[in-house]
């Protein structure tokens, strides 16, 4: 992407004025994004997203700065602004020799730019199709299909030179049911670390009719009660739980400076004996995955609570001088205009000890949340949300009617003791998480699980 | 190179391949920012990009592709990708390239900030905004951030009509964000100015919010009367922004359509979209589509007035295009938003509308609109933190609760607006709002 001999000149440019260390980010991404809406393709998005960032490090002072222009004189400025907000030149050339190597893992069929985008319309119509044909109370489906082909480079001071490639594809369908003025929407967005391929896996039919079924549930709903009470919560996205609830507290981004619920606490049991949490980048194909990070570093499987104890955190290259423990792999960035951070991949609650039906059946009153859409979280008081998208009441063990318009909220610490039951039911649901490095794509995920106590924000 | 320069070889490239229709829409971006964290600087960064989205018709249908990457052999082979994605469009009405408004349409704005500031310049105002944060408070703590930063971006435009427009806008702020300890639990609070001034109040306003949230208690389940704090008015009006589409009205995703004319919110309530805001410094003359902006009463004293259209979605409703067509990055298509939706000021004091509310809840913190707000059902369900109000009076902080109901009942339940506009941080896209009293809404605590 970059020649060696111009990305040993950009580093020692930015470590001539005092930085003890500086990086090479180069970044070239195709992505296309087709829209569908009232069952036409309304448009298509082609970019190509193309710059290069640079960072010195001065112990755990930071200094950034990205360009868009690649050529020889726009990147020698970009080093060149990172030296001078580091210090004055003082005379002195640091001689940098990078060693490429490589790792790869994953393998990739088709690459986006060799399918014909005809091909990829066909998907998405097929989708959409089976989403309208799926009731005559269906009156809108929009659909999207997306596909990333991300190529960087990372080179640093210590010698580090790796390229990565990583192709990544979803389809996303919002289906909206109408019934007298009132609208009610269903959605589901498969993703994976693949091509087109992907939907030798995922059938985009069974997508569409997914996303549709869940806006008549909802149409048919009441509206949720409001209160504290019993919760069970599905697989897949339903993990979106742990990753709101604990997941960021333990990115050394909070953690670093002391400014999470979790930080300080190696060792300790911070959760139900039933929680074991993972976070895996190298799963296969998976949407959080990645060959290397943004850094670099090869992706790692981190177990971060094991039995309900704090075995670890997510720690990238500032985290890792700040807190003086090894980087795990987790340094991520949405691209070349972002500083890197740490930042979940793949994330998740393991199975554990508990039969799926025992959970439903243990519930007196309370809810079902099938569905789970996206939240948020303050790390530093681990207060938390997370909408409910399809749920239902559960009584003397069975679940009942639908309900609709609920969140749920409560603070990580004790939400993490409250999961009392987990199912073995293991499976991921795919998100797009949003955090100060800008957005990427992760996995969350858990079995069924059951927490004994949480705030329904439904209607009193 | 320059736009003149992108914009000659494209439209070279684009008279070659026989097309007739065609634009340019290109935006050049630098920003930098500073932030200093625990009494020490921690980060600086400067970042420059640049873009460009060419579109053009083939056949009634729009095709169109995007590149940061600014070299003629790119620039030429844009224009192929451009003609081969206009194949998989289903066209249903011709595209529609515009001539332009006519030179006297276009406000002339002054372009402020157009400059990015000195880095010591932002050193200056962080360092001394950490200083005035750890002397505010001795429960100050680990994780107080201060930061100052700059933005700006020239947008231009050109087609195949004649059309040409070039506009440069800029911004500045200055953020406070203060974490206290109390030796029982942690608590923050921040706030921000639009600008790099260190006389603001901000490092203060801050402490003093960290301050007032410590020791928050839980609010029982019930119906409440509640005041969301002007902030949080911006962050609702941001959430449902996409109601006020003409295109989604149209395509059935907004139930404010075929309102226009009808009373959809209470009397004291005026809804205003303002590309020239005066509080605001990132003020556009222009669309995307190069139609003239200009001021609009979406919703005055609760009768919705008008959507926003832009040129494609005018057509189909039978309206004149309002001048928000927009485009959130040079390679997203053209869509439909707003300028600065701002709340008009209403007739009572801040004191005044907590003496109306009487017994209630003052909302600070509304958090995960993203998730929890659904602009096509108008539900939402929002994890909130905030004040009791006891007698007139702001009294206890809570917080661990859900503020639940529906944005179009919400509109409805307006109960009056204080006189005082807080706007957010200038952009090209933002809010502006006072405080604003709503009657009956679900909260889920204890």
């Amino acid at each position: 992407m970059l020649e060696k001999r111009l990305l040993e000149e950009l580093l020692g440019i930015a470590v001539s004025t005092g930085a003890d260390f500086a990086e090479v980010f180069a970044q070239q991404e195709r992505s296309g994004q087709l829209r569908l809406i009232s069952g036409k393709i309304e448009s298509v998005r082609d970019n190509l997203l193309s710059g290069v960032g640079i960072r010195a490090f001065v112990g755990t002072k930071t200094y950034y700065a990205s360009t868009s222009d690649t050529s020889r004189e726009g990147l020698l400025r970009c080093a060149a602004a990172v030296a001078g907000a580091v210090g004055d030149a003082n005379g002195q050339t640091t001689l940098i020799n990078l060693t490429p190597d490589e790792i790869k893992v994953e393998h990739v069929s088709y690459l986006p730019g060799d399918v014909e985008t005809s091909r990829k319309a066909e998907i998405l119509r097929e989708a959409a199709d089976a989403a309208s044909g799926c009731d005559e109370k269906i009156t809108q489906v929009q659909g999207v299909y997306m596909d990333v082909d991300r190529r960087f480079l990372v080179a640093n001071t210590e010698g580090l030179c790796r390229e990565d490639r990583k192709v990544r594809t979803r389809l996303a369908i919002t289906a909206v049911a109408s019934k007298d003025g009132e609208n009610q929407s269903g959605f589901y967005g498969p993703g994976g670390g693949m091509g087109i391929e992907f939907f030798e896996k995922v059938s985009p039919t069974e997508a569409g009719r997914r996303a549709a079924k869940q806006a008549l549930t909802n149409l048919s709903a009441v509206y949720c009660p409001a209160g504290q009470m019993t919760v069970a919560i599905e697989n897949g996205f339903g993990g979106v739980i742990f990753h709101e609830a604990c997941g960021h507290s333990l990115e050394a981004t909070s953690v670093g400076i002391g400014a999470s619920q979790m930080a300080g606490k190696l060792g300790q049991q911070i959760a139900n004996p039933k929680v074991t949490a993972i976070d895996d980048g190298t799963i296969p194909h998976g949407w959080g995955s990645f060959s290397i990070d943004d850094e670099g570093n090869p992706a790692s499987r981190t177990v971060l609570i094991e039995n309900g104890i704090l075995k670890n955190y997510m720690i990238d290259r500032l985290g890792s001088r700040r807190m003086g423990m090894p980087m795990t792999g987790n340094s991520r960035r949405e691209n070349y205009t972002y500083e890197p951070t740490s930042r979940m991949t793949n994330t998740f609650i393991d199975n554990g000890p508990d039969k799926n039906e025992d959970i439903i059946a243990s519930i007196e009153y309370g809810l079902y949340a099938k569905e789970m859409g996206g939240g948020s979280v303050n790390p530093l008081t681990g207060e938390f949300n997370f909408a409910v998208k399809e749920g239902y009441l559960v009584r003397n063990g069975k679940i009942c009617e639908p309900v609709r318009g609920a969140s749920l909220i409560g603070t990580g610490a004790q939400i993490l003791q409250d999961i009392d039951m987990v199912g073995q039911n293991l499976a991921t649901g795919q998100g797009v998480c949003g955090s100060s490095s800008g957005s990427v794509p992760t996995d969350v995920g858990q079995p069924l699980i059951r927490v004994k106590k949480i705030t329904v924000g439904g209607r009193s | 190179m320059n736009f003149e320069q992108i914009k000659e070889i494209l439209f070279r490239q684009a008279v070659a391949s026989g097309l007739s229709d065609y634009d340019v829409y290109f935006r050049m971006a630098s920003d930098a920012s500073t932030e200093a964290l625990n009494k020490e600087l921690s980060s600086s960064t400067f970042g420059v990009v640049g873009g460009v989205s060419f579109r053009c018709a083939v056949n009634g249908r729009i095709g169109s592709a995007s590149t940061q990457c600014l070299e003629e052999k790119e620039l030429t082979a844009l224009v192929a990708r451009a003609i081969a994605n206009a194949a998989v469009i289903d066209a249903d009405e011709d595209p529609i390239f515009f001539e332009g408004s006519g030179e006297a349409a276009y406000r002339r704005v002054e372009q402020t900030n157009a400059d990015l500031p000195v880095a010591a310049e932002l050193r200056r105002a962080v360092m001394d905004l950490q200083e005035q944060l750890y002397s505010a408070s001795e429960l100050m703590t680990d994780g107080t951030t201060s930061a100052a930063g700059a933005a700006s971006v020239t947008v231009s435009l050109a087609n195949s009509k004649g059309l040409s427009l070039s506009h440069s806008a800029g911004m500045r702020y200055t953020y406070a964000e203060a974490i206290v300890n109390d030796g029982k639990e942690p608590s923050f609070g921040t706030a921000f100015a639009p600008s790099l001034d260190i006389n603001t109040d901000i490092a203060k306003k801050a402490t003093e919010e960290a301050l007032a949230r410590l020791g928050a208690g839980a609010v029982k389940t019930g119906q409440y009367d509640v005041i969301f704090c002007a902030k949080q008015v911006r962050a609702l009006l941001g959430a449902f922004a996409g109601i006020f589409s003409g295109k989604n009205a149209l395509l059935g995703l907004s139930l404010l359509a075929g309102k226009e004319g009808e009373r959809v919110a209470a009397e004291c309530l005026t809804v205003i979209d303002d590309p020239f805001y005066a509080e605001n410094t990132m003020q556009m003359p222009f669309d995307a589509e190069g139609v003239a902006t200009r001021e609009k009463n979406l919703i005055e004293n609760g009768v919705l007035k008008t959507l926003l259209y832009d040129l494609t979605y005018a057509k189909k409703a039978g309206k004149q295009p309002t001048g928000n067509a927009a485009r959130g990055s040079i390679a997203d298509p053209v869509s439909i938003s707003p300028y600065c939706l701002r709340v008009a000021p209403g007739e009572h004091t801040e004191d005044e509308l907590l003496q109306r509310l009487d017994n209630g809840l003052y909302i600070t913190e509304l958090k995960g609109l993203h998730a929890g707000a659904d602009a096509v059902t108008g539900d939402f369900s929002i994890e909130s933190s905030g004040f009791l109000v006891e007698n007139g009076k702001r009294t206890k902080p809570v917080r661990g609760f859900t503020v639940a109901g529906n944005f179009f009942d919400l509109l409805k339940a307006v109960d009056g607006v204080a006189d005082h506009v807080e706007m957010g941080l200038p952009a090209i896209s933002g809010t502006a709002a006072p405080d604003i009293l709503i009657r009956g809404l679900s909260v889920a605590g204890e």
